[in-house]
């Protein structure tokens, strides 16, 4: 970077944006996940003063991360801290909003509550839950990451109808509409979705809403073996109705300390349409047990610890495989346990059954000499076994000692090309961080 | 429009190393034998291709597309040629690749619901296959019975049971691509979460402009236990429109919401594929639930009471699998049976937020009455994508003028009112020019750049999707 000291950046910042919207020193450091500080935390109140930082920056040189509300940073997600951290939690108007049409667009840093609360009292909703709480809509765009509802609904690939954002070099530009069927053009959406801020500083997002439905049940089964519950949730995939959700998820048992596996489905829509798909699921899934429909507040709850699984965990990973296959998959997992030696205590796990993702929550990492070679080998030999298998593993969340030893997952040599291409059309000066992330 | 004079022919070392790639019978290269080739479904435009080049197998596919390149020729891959964009058109004397023979159903996996198939599977024959395991694939535009998985990829094809299940891109899972040089890239694959950037969800919808799909990961859905189809019969599009908005907002979620006006109407009843509808109708509302026959009856019966509410006149529910299809066949074939009524047809595609659908309409209406054409409008208002068809004969210039102007400047209300200019049958060469009005310099350019990335050369489908660069428009 060509400004000799953070201050200097600070300042040079403050000179694009109103002083207020611009942290430097200490105040910058809880917008970096890995410690260390940023030379400033820009917070930008529109597209344009977004573009213009970035133009900024780009000539500068500076690196930028660019973030949302800040909730998805975790200890050791980063190495070097950006000379920049660039927040969308200023923007958080909304945009339009016309019911009738059931699309919102609001501003990046605009919360998922946020969006619920506006979008309720119309009797609509996002059909949408990802692991977290208080996501910014900017933030679960750039993530690409959808939780058990993903599998009747979909992920923000297949919500997310269009985007506003700003690329490397400052250019603002709009993808896709507010309309649900749109293919005039290339598909910078779907580019950008799950593109973790390496390819543009996303500042507006355009939804599709769904209308609340007039029944929404949860129905559980436990006390069954983890054998009957893993059949039960393929079953629950194989049937000819689709469940909005069917999770398969380790849940604290408060008196005794230890875990439970259970198996919940969720199914909503119209009354009788709920009724009849609840009788199809409790007869073909009896041989593995029963299921209870849970009382709402109940089943809030529980939708609730699926999201809140990876709350404060040190290592988090998202094994995947086709979703007949999840038997498969948890026996992956518990090996990584048992090779763990008792530390799998209080790891937990969350199986979306229908779209074959597993994800894996533990919350502390036994630190004693040589466990960050260890772990990397763990989870190397698991990345292999699940390449095997046409699977594939994700580290979310790793202490950085661990991160530092863990190879990041290749491409393919031409898919690399094809996305450093693309990360050059977007950022050609290189500055924005994300990937890996 | 637009014809092109008899291309030069192909270098003979090219047309050699092409036979040996694919044989004598893969390679045709005589014009009389490729005139079948010179336009897709929007008739308007014809190009005379070079040659088309048949191969079987990605590999093939990938020696072919090498030997273009390296020889400098352009090529535009190309399905059962049912777009209506123009899109799988050679302009520019290029060869067109066709997948024809890619047509095998490489997996279906029955348990993993999962089928992988080779770009040129039609459509319908991948759920004719499948429906013996209780599963269909979703996506069904009205072309099925003849238009390849390739094809719909390359255009993010929907139809009318996307307002339920969602376009192309949301079943695809993973492509084989052969890229413009000739290399060959393997993308997503369900159950696996690859690291970088979503690359199958940016070439889907890519129309041919990235290189040449030859094999299709699918998701397969089950097969609906039961399905019940009503026919609501309006005086007017508006009460149609409104019963749909209505249905909608209460939270129901149709398989699918069509509408036919009065003039596809009498179009459809008047040829083989009569539905049935009075002809003095001035809209008719298809609507389709499916799922567990239990619940089914409630909601058909509430749509109904939505319909009659907004004034429709009769409302009627298919009472078996003969009266259904007959339905349908009624809405898919409308266009088809408007040959009856005039020798061309241009068919628009664009779409709106829903609540401007009346007033859209309305305007389109006019802007047929305006240019003194005849107008007939389909489309799957659920999703509000508009495809206005406009009636003409190719042999006036001074009609077909009338229609271009039209056809703008139902694109120009379109995106004013919220919407865009195309919903679901892409831009190709058709619209490539009204690409402006719906991207800025700094869209198009970012667009431009990411086809440069796949395909550098610019020798894959080029002159499609984007406009000519400024300097060089005339």
């Amino acid at each position: 970077m060509s400004v000799a000291s953070t201050s200097g950046l600070a300042s040079a910042v403050r000179g694009i944006l109103p002083r207020k919207q611009v942290l430097d020193g200490e105040d910058g450091q809880r917008w970096i996940g890995s410690g260390g500080t940023p030379g400033a935390v820009a917070f930008p109140a529109s597209t344009d003063e977004a573009a213009r930082v970035l133009t900024r920056a780009s000539e500068e040189g500076w690196t930028v991360e660019p973030v949302g509300s800040g909730t998805w940073l975790w200890p050791g997600s980063a190495g070097t801290p950006p000379d920049l951290v660039l927040s969308a939690s200023g923007m958080v108007r909304v945009v339009e909003y016309d019911p009738a049409d059931l699309t919102v667009t609001a501003e990046a840093g605009m919360t998922l509550p946020a969006l619920a609360s506006l979008v309720t009292p119309q009797h609509q909703w996002l059909p949408f839950d990802p692991p977290g709480r208080s996501h910014s809509l900017g933030a679960v765009a750039a993530t690409g990451v959808w939780g058990p509802l993903g599998a009747a609904w979909g992920g923000p690939r297949d919500l997310v109808l269009g985007l506003r954002a700003v690329t490397g070099d400052g250019r603002a530009f709009s993808a896709g509409g507010r309309v649900v069927k749109n293919v005039a053009g290339f598909d910078l959406v779907r580019l950008l979705i799950g593109s973790r801020g390496a390819l543009a500083f996303i500042t507006e997002v355009t939804m599709r809403l769904s209308s609340l439905p007039e029944v929404d049940h949860t129905l559980v089964m436990r006390g069954s073996s983890l054998d009957e519950l893993v059949d039960g949730a393929v079953r629950a995939c194989a049937l000819s109705v689709t469940p909005a959700a069917v999770e398969l998820f380790e849940r604290e048992v408060p008196l005794g300390g230890k875990s439970e596996v259970a198996l919940a489905v969720r199914v909503l829509g119209g009354r009788e349409r709920v009724d009849a798909e609840e009788a199809v699921l409790r007869a073909s899934l009896a041989s593995s047990g029963e299921l209870t429909r849970l009382a709402p507040a109940e089943a809030d709850a529980l939708w609730r610890e699926v999201r809140h699984l990876e709350e404060g965990a040190e290592l988090v990973l998202r094994l995947s495989l086709t979703p007949a296959r999840i038997g498969e998959l948890i026996g992956l997992a518990q090996t990584l346990f048992s090779v763990a030696g008792g530390q799998e205590e209080r790891a937990r796990m969350a199986v979306h059954a229908g779209t074959g993702v597993l994800r894996l929550a533990m919350p502390k990492l036994r630190v004693d000499s040589g466990w960050d070679e260890r772990w990397a080998g763990r989870l190397e030999d698991l990345m292999g076994a699940l390449s095997k298998r046409d699977g594939t593993l994700t580290v979310t969340r790793a202490p950085a000692p661990l991160r530092a030893r863990l190879k990041g997952r290749e491409s393919s040599p031409v898919d690399g090309e094809l996305m450093s291409g693309l990360k050059a059309v977007f950022d050609p000066a290189g500055i924005l961080s994300g990937g890996d992330r | 429009m637009l014809k092109a004079a008899v291309p030069e022919p192909l270098p003979r070392a090219l047309t050699d190393e092409l036979v040996e790639l694919v044989g004598e019978d893969g390679v045709i290269t005589d014009p009389s034998r490729l005139l079948v080739y010179e336009s897709d479904a929007l008739t308007a435009y014809r190009y005379l291709p070079r040659a088309i080049v048949f191969p079987a197998t990605t590999e093939q596919a990938a020696g072919v597309l090498s030997a273009l390149t390296s020889h400098g020729v352009a090529f535009v891959p190309r399905g059962a040629g049912t777009g209506l964009s123009g899109g799988a058109l050679a302009v520019d004397g290029s060869v067109l690749v066709g997948t024809a023979r890619m047509d095998r159903i490489l997996e279906l996996d029955p348990v993993g619901r999962l089928a992988r198939v080779q770009a040129g599977v039609v459509n319908a024959d991948l759920t004719a296959a499948a429906r013996p395991h209780g599963l269909h694939y979703a996506p069904d535009p009205s072309s099925q019975s003849a238009c390849t998985l390739g094809g719909n990829v390359a255009e993010n094809a929907g139809g009318p049971h996307c307002l339920k299940y969602g376009v192309t891109a949301r079943w695809v899972t993973g492509l084989t691509l052969v890229l413009p040089d000739g290399r060959v890239t393997e993308l997503g694959g369900w159950g696996k979460e690859p690291p970088g950037f979503d690359l199958v969800g940016v070439v889907v919808g890519s129309e041919g402009c990235f290189g040449l799909v030859t094999e299709i990961e699918v998701r397969l859905l089950p097969t609906p236990a039961a399905v019940r189809t009503l026919l609501a019969i309006f005086e007017d599009v508006e009460r149609a429109v409104a019963a749909v908005t209505d249905i909608i907002g209460s939270g129901l979620l149709p398989a699918a919401l069509e509408i036919i006006d009065g003039e596809t109407i009498w179009a459809v009843e008047a040829s083989v594929f009569a539905a049935g509808i009075p002809v003095d109708a001035g809209a008719a509302l298809v609507i389709e639930f499916d799922g567990t026959d239990a619940g089914l009856d409630s909601e058909a019966q509430r749509a109904e009471d939505y319909c009659l509410a907004a004034g429709a006149r009769d409302v009627r529910r298919a009472g078996d699998d003969a009266e259904r299809e007959a339905l349908w066949k009624g809405r898919k074939k409308a266009f088809g049976a408007m040959g009856r009524i005039a020798p061309d047809l241009l068919v628009q595609d664009a779409t709106v937020p829903r609540s401007k659908l009346p007033a859209v309409l309305h305007r389109i209406i006019e802007i047929g009455h305006e240019h003194g054409l005849r107008l007939a409008n389909t489309f799957h208002a659920g999703d509000g994508n508009l495809h206005p068809k406009i009636l003409f004969d190719r042999r006036d210039p001074e009609q077909v003028a009338r229609v271009e102007r039209a056809s703008e400047e139902i694109m120009r209300v379109c995106v004013a009112a919220g919407g865009t200019i195309t919903g679901e049958h892409g831009v190709g060469l058709d619209k490539r020019d009204y690409m402006t009005l719906v991207c800025s310099p700094v869209e198009l350019d970012l667009m431009a750049g990411v086809k440069a990335v796949f395909d550098p050369r610019g020798l894959c489908n080029p002159g499609k999707v984007l406009p000519p660069p400024p300097e060089t428009r005339g």
